[in-house]
């Protein structure tokens, strides 16, 4: 009784701590995307929006790519998530991690990269961009479910005369049905709200409901008609996360993690998961690589003058240094590190409602955006315009992943150390600073890593709140990028190609 | 008939058969014996092509099934664990097989219940198969294996990991079933009296 009590007690402490990450996505998501509807939406608005020719386009354009991204995510995704699953051999783990790398990745360089390749803007580099950033997603998530559908299952439909088309369709994706849902729910999602990826390669007739939300918001000071538009957008997403919420089912009780086959004791066709790696490898990495080799090559000549700009000279086509530029971000990444990872780790540690946690998920970073600017303009909460405001907004926005990173170490920890800890005398705080926290190490580094990647790469309300002075990578490669000139573009590229090299770095280390 | 000619297993140097020849007369049952780990279900895996011979052939009735992927060679199997498809009931998993060869509604029916009516379980039909007792899914792992008529049958230890009355009564149900449908087959064992009471031969797999 006396173990329940002090346990009860203990419990009561942690959960009063959950006060701050409560008020903290209260005060700067709740209050300002809640503002925004209920001073912005009109119904009046909402019938123009629907009336209105040009922004019924740009609607039907944000839901067919984001269908035709889905698609064809899944088509270059599911094969090589096969190979990757059911296989190993030489390299699969590098090409995994190759795979998975532009997930953490900002849109703007996956974009520029593609930019990089083909030279032009419009809907097939805006498709191709798609897939290199959600490639990661489809094998993040049905790659595990595709292991843990038994192998010998498969084996029991081939002795009985089934070829690996009929096995695939009546043996395996019944399994993974649930796990390809999810997937292509949430690339239609990151597809349909896109906004870097438009930002670079829409030119002026490609147009998303999420980019047309800042045009209308920031340069035209339509307010009512962006929310108009942020309503379309969140009644889509609703709809969608609506049709496909059973696909959360799960058959894993039948079911066991199947060690991958090794490739070369396969019987037949051994060349075929390697074709298909190296396949998805050229789609996904050859835009990552073609940032590097623009930023070297001007005019068929080796220069290393866009990389000597960045470090020591200016630019007329951004306001600030880009020096300037790359230690803003640092420092808006490290910033946001430190106020995410304490918080998520509060949330990971205790039961506290995930439902209000996972909402900077589904709602975009536009409407975002559109609440913060029209929130945190009065005195004494005029906010929008101070620097430290956006690493404070970057925390808000990478909590979600970061609470989702740190939870399953959290969750891990059995309760018997803590009792173990405290029945050798050691108070709540020594237990979690000694026993609690070393558990934790690893998946804090990992956590902050994805921290300060979510944070260098956010591109949609850092639109809305970046001025002169606190100009981004992704936001001075985007302007970089939209403006002509051999030297801009170049210097656009090498900045695109910074941003992999330090992301990557970031995240090799966490 | 099945014949196994100098099969021989390798993987990164490593040999895990040596040159095996073994002939199994058609209708009649072959027992592999020998101790765990010496490659017994590495050698049914060759025979029905789960994984890459290094060299040696296999032939069903003179053909040379070496180079055919595991759905073309006619060879069915019921593995240890029996890896009944847990999405599809005891009635879908015993069709299966004829299901992916075509085979008209009608005929199906007609084999499945003379499969549920072979292996005792007629009244399970419509079962979840997570719902089935070890013996049971052994069973339906039988008739699912027999339904599409296969020209050898391979049987992985079908009767471990059973309690004492359920292994007894599977036994005899197996020696009936391969009597009565008069199936090429090869079982695995490693227990002598089971290779004695349901084989007309035993083979003995030599130590590498």
């Amino acid at each position: 009784m006396a173990e329940y009590m002090e346990r009860h007690h203990l419990v009561s402490k942690t959960k009063t701590l959950l006060i701050a990450p409560v008020v903290f996505l209260s005060v700067f998501f709740v209050v300002p995307v809640t503002n925004t509807f209920l001073r912005y939406f009109r119904f009046s608005e909402f019938g123009n929006v629907l009336s209105n020719q040009s922004l019924r386009g740009v609607a039907w354009f944000s839901l067919w790519q984001a269908v035709v991204s889905t698609l064809a995510t899944l088509a270059i995704g599911l094969p090589v998530t096969w190979a990757l699953s059911r296989f190993t051999f030489r390299g699969s783990r590098l090409a995994r991690g190759i795979l998975t790398a532009p997930f953490v990745l900002p849109a703007v360089v996956i974009a520029a990269g593609v930019l990089a390749i083909t030279d032009s803007r419009g809907v097939i580099p805006i498709l191709w961009a798609h897939v290199v950033f959600n490639v990661s997603v489809v094998l993040r998530i049905v790659g595990p479910r595709w292991a843990m559908v038994n192998l010998r299952l498969e084996h029991a439909a081939a002795t009985l005369g089934a070829r690996p088309s009929h096995t695939f369709t009546l043996v395996v994706l019944p399994h993974i049905a649930d796990a390809v849902i999810s997937a292509a729910t949430l690339v239609f999602v990151y597809c349909f709200t896109s906004f870097g990826v438009i930002a670079i390669l829409g030119g002026i007739s490609r147009r998303t409901l999420e980019s047309e939300i800042f045009t209308q918001a920031v340069r035209l000071g339509n307010t009512e008609t962006a929310t108009a538009l942020a309503v379309v957008q969140a009644v889509i997403i609703g709809a969608v996360f609506f049709i496909t919420r059973r696909s959360s089912r799960s058959l894993s009780t039948s079911l066991h993690v199947s060690s991958p086959q090794q490739l070369r004791t396969k019987p037949t066709h051994r060349l075929t998961p390697l074709i298909i790696t190296a396949a998805a490898i050229v789609v996904v990495a050859s835009p990552l690589l073609a940032t590097i080799y623009r930023s070297l090559v001007v005019n068929g000549q080796l220069s290393l003058s866009a990389w000597r700009t960045i470090f020591s000279g200016t630019l007329p086509a951004l306001s600030v240094s880009p020096q300037s530029v790359i230690t803003t971000s640092l420092v808006f990444a490290i910033t946001a590190a430190c106020i995410c990872v304490p918080l998520a780790l509060l949330v990971a540690s205790n039961s506290a409602p995930r439902a209000l946690f996972s909402l900077p998920l589904a709602i975009s970073a536009a409407t975002l955006g559109i609440g913060l600017i029209i929130t945190f303009n009065r005195s004494p909460f005029s906010w929008r315009s101070e620097r430290w405001f956006i690493p404070l907004i970057h925390a808000v926005i990478a909590l979600p992943l970061m609470i989702r990173a740190l939870e399953p170490a959290a969750k891990a920890i059995p309760n018997s150390l803590r009792n173990a800890s405290a029945t050798l005398g050691a108070s709540p705080f020594a237990t979690w600073r000694h026993v609690e926290l070393p558990l934790l190490k690893p998946a804090l580094l990992r956590a902050t890593g994805l921290s300060m990647a979510t944070s260098l790469g956010e591109f949609g309300a850092t639109s809305f709140l970046s001025r002169s002075g606190s100009t981004t990578l992704p936001i001075a490669i985007a302007q970089l990028l939209g403006r002509p000139g051999v030297a801009t573009q170049q210097a656009g590229f090498a900045l695109a190609a910074l941003m992999v090299l330090v992301t990557v770095g970031v995240m090799s280390r966490a | 008939m099945l014949k196994v000619s100098n099969l021989t297993v390798a993987f990164d140097g490593i040999t895990i058969l040596d040159e095996i020849s073994f002939t199994v007369p058609t209708g009649e049952t072959l027992a592999i014996t020998g101790p765990s780990g010496i490659g017994k279900t590495t050698l049914l895996n060759a025979i029905c092509g789960i994984i890459r011979t290094t060299h040696g052939n296999v032939l069903i009735d003179d053909t040379d099934i070496t180079s055919l992927p595991t759905h073309k060679r006619g060879i069915g199997l019921v593995s240890q664990t029996g890896d009944l498809f847990p999405t599809m009931t005891v009635s879908q998993n015993i069709e299966f097989g004829l299901r992916i060869s075509r085979t008209p509604q009608r005929e199906r029916t007609v084999r499945v219940n003379e499969l549920l009516d072979l292996v005792g379980l007629t009244h399970l039909a419509h079962r979840n198969v997570a719902e089935l007792s070890g013996g049971e899914a052994r069973r339906i792992a039988l008739a699912r294996a027999l339904a599409p008529r296969p020209q050898v049958l391979l049987l992985d230890e079908p009767l471990s990991g059973l309690d004492q009355e359920t292994h007894e009564s599977l036994i005899s149900d197996l020696a009936r079933v391969l009597k009565q449908t008069t199936t090429t087959a090869l079982l695995v064992t490693h227990d002598q009296s089971e290779a004695d009471l349901l084989a007309n031969t035993t083979f003995v797999l030599p130590r590498k």
